[in-house]
């Protein structure tokens, strides 16, 4: 028996099948790429999803912030004959986990709420606040806000 | 064109190039940043929520509470040291108020509050009492006016020292009568002798009600609506007079016996002369008295009026 003549090894080849260069390029690629974007995706689903959580929990917090620091106002509103001033300056974050919001309140029936809204992504959440004052409708962008009290029309007032 | 992965042999087989894992190992990279950026704003939403009231609004309302307490502490003291007019009183919770104010502002300036007290205002009123005995007036009259052209009164205490001494329902009651030139409103106190009870009766506005208690004595306390230390429903005092002024009158004065002490909100000594044992007495007293208060700090600014007058709510 002669010695067996070496084949040429192919550059990417595993073995000797009977398969092109490209054919092997192409599909390595594919799997590959179809793998990184599962990686990817989902790494970034994770972000997303706890960014979304974050932003709802943050929004709470914020939330009963305002909510409580609207009682406080309206528990001095409403002690002493007459309130003649009250004005509460609340700093809250201006962005939460980098997305801007907005407070809202609002008053249905005789249940007052508090509503923060967060435009990206669009996520709100509403805090019920009991005060015996009245609170006026209003809408201001998050940062810090001021709750007054405007003795004449017996309401509080939001605004940045 | 790139490899996946280097060739097993030749010239490029210890070159690891490899692109397409590093782009994703960067990508992930960028990923996990994100990641430690969103993680970093939820642990500072766990720390605001940790933190409480900064603006200093619930500090505010118990310093108030407090100022509330003191200054009506102040308010009675004045009154139980005073025996020189209204100038004295006046010149005493002024003193008062101003010595709370500095002692407190003092206290507060350690948490960085400003606070401040002044007294704003004081009404000048008359304490009517009768220690003992028939509720007639100086001159022994059964009917007779108590005060005129009054319009608020506090601390109206009826101290009635025996069921058997009132006169029975519908037979010339002991009366109270606030007198309005066309409104009246009226309290009469009589016993049931065969229920063994005092009937506190109030006419208001033409609807009349009764409050009964089976004790032997007892108190009313008329502008707090109590009787015998319970809620009388029936009992608002002066309820329908919508006038300014009115008079206070007692009828009938000889059908009860007990004490009572009330307090006025005008200067009605003059219908008073020097009392006798048994009389009823006039003396200067501050109705009310209003007290400016002012709170700050960094976040809050607050003002209000605290209106101190003992007596009302004390049932």
């Amino acid at each position: 028996m002669g010695r067996r003549r070496d084949r040429p090894r192919r550059t990417t080849g595993i073995g000797s099948r009977g398969q092109s260069t490209s054919l092997d390029y192409t599909l390595g690629l594919a799997i590959a790429t179809l793998l990184v974007t599962g990686l990817v995706t989902a790494a970034s689903g994770f972000v997303a999803d706890n960014r979304q959580q974050v932003v709802r929990t943050e929004l709470e917090v914020v939330g009963e912030h305002v909510a409580n620091e609207l009682v406080a106002a309206d528990r001095l509103a409403q002690s002493g004959a007459e309130t003649e001033r009250l004005s509460v300056s609340k700093p809250l974050p201006a962005r939460v986990a980098g997305t801007g919001y907005a407070v809202e309140t609002n008053t249905v029936g005789s249940t007052q709420w508090v509503n923060l809204t967060a435009s990206s992504p669009d996520i709100t959440v509403s805090i019920r606040v009991r005060t015996a004052t009245p609170i006026a409708d209003a809408a201001v962008d998050g940062g810090t806000i001021t709750i007054t009290y405007d003795p004449s029309a017996d309401r509080l007032e939001v605004s940045s | 064109m790139a490899d996946l992965r280097p060739p097993a042999t030749g010239p490029d087989s210890r070159r690891e190039r490899a692109q397409l894992i590093l782009v994703t190992g960067f990508v992930i990279a960028v990923v996990l940043i994100a990641l430690a950026l969103v993680m970093n704003s939820a642990i500072y939403t766990e720390n605001l929520a940790t933190r409480s009231d900064s603006s200093g609004a619930t500090d505010a309302a118990a310093y108030q509470r407090t100022i509330e307490s003191a200054a009506l502490e102040a308010f009675e003291y004045a009154h139980a040291v005073n025996d020189s007019g209204y100038d004295g009183l006046n010149r005493n919770v002024t003193d008062a108020v101003a010595g709370i104010d500095a002692i407190s502002t003092r206290q507060e300036a350690t948490y960085g509050h400003v606070p401040n007290l002044s007294v704003a205002a004081t009404v000048n009123g008359t304490a009517i009492t009768d220690d003992a005995g028939v509720f007639d007036s100086q001159g022994g009259a059964d009917n007779w006016t108590v005060a005129s052209a009054i319009s608020d009164v506090r601390a109206f205490n009826v101290f009635v020292d025996d069921r058997t001494d009132l006169n029975e329902s519908g037979d010339r009651e002991f009366r109270v009568v606030a007198r309005a030139p066309t409104e009246r409103w009226y309290m009469n106190v009589s016993r049931d002798s065969s229920a063994n009870e005092i009937v506190v009766g109030v006419n208001a506005t033409g609807s009349y009600d009764t409050c009964r208690r089976s004790a032997p004595k007892l108190w009313i306390n008329v502008t707090a609506g109590t009787v015998d230390g319970e809620p009388c429903d029936a009992l608002t005092f002066a309820e329908g007079i919508s006038t300014s002024q009115y008079d206070l009158d007692i009828r009938n004065g000889s059908a009860v016996r007990g004490s009572y002490s009330l307090v006025v909100d005008e200067d009605v000594r003059v219908a008073y002369g020097a009392a006798a044992f048994d009389d009823p007495t006039a003396e200067a007293a501050l109705y009310n008295m209003t007290v400016d208060l002012f709170y700050r700090t960094a976040e809050l600014d607050y003002r209000s009026k605290i209106e101190i007058e003992p007596g009302d709510h004390d049932g």
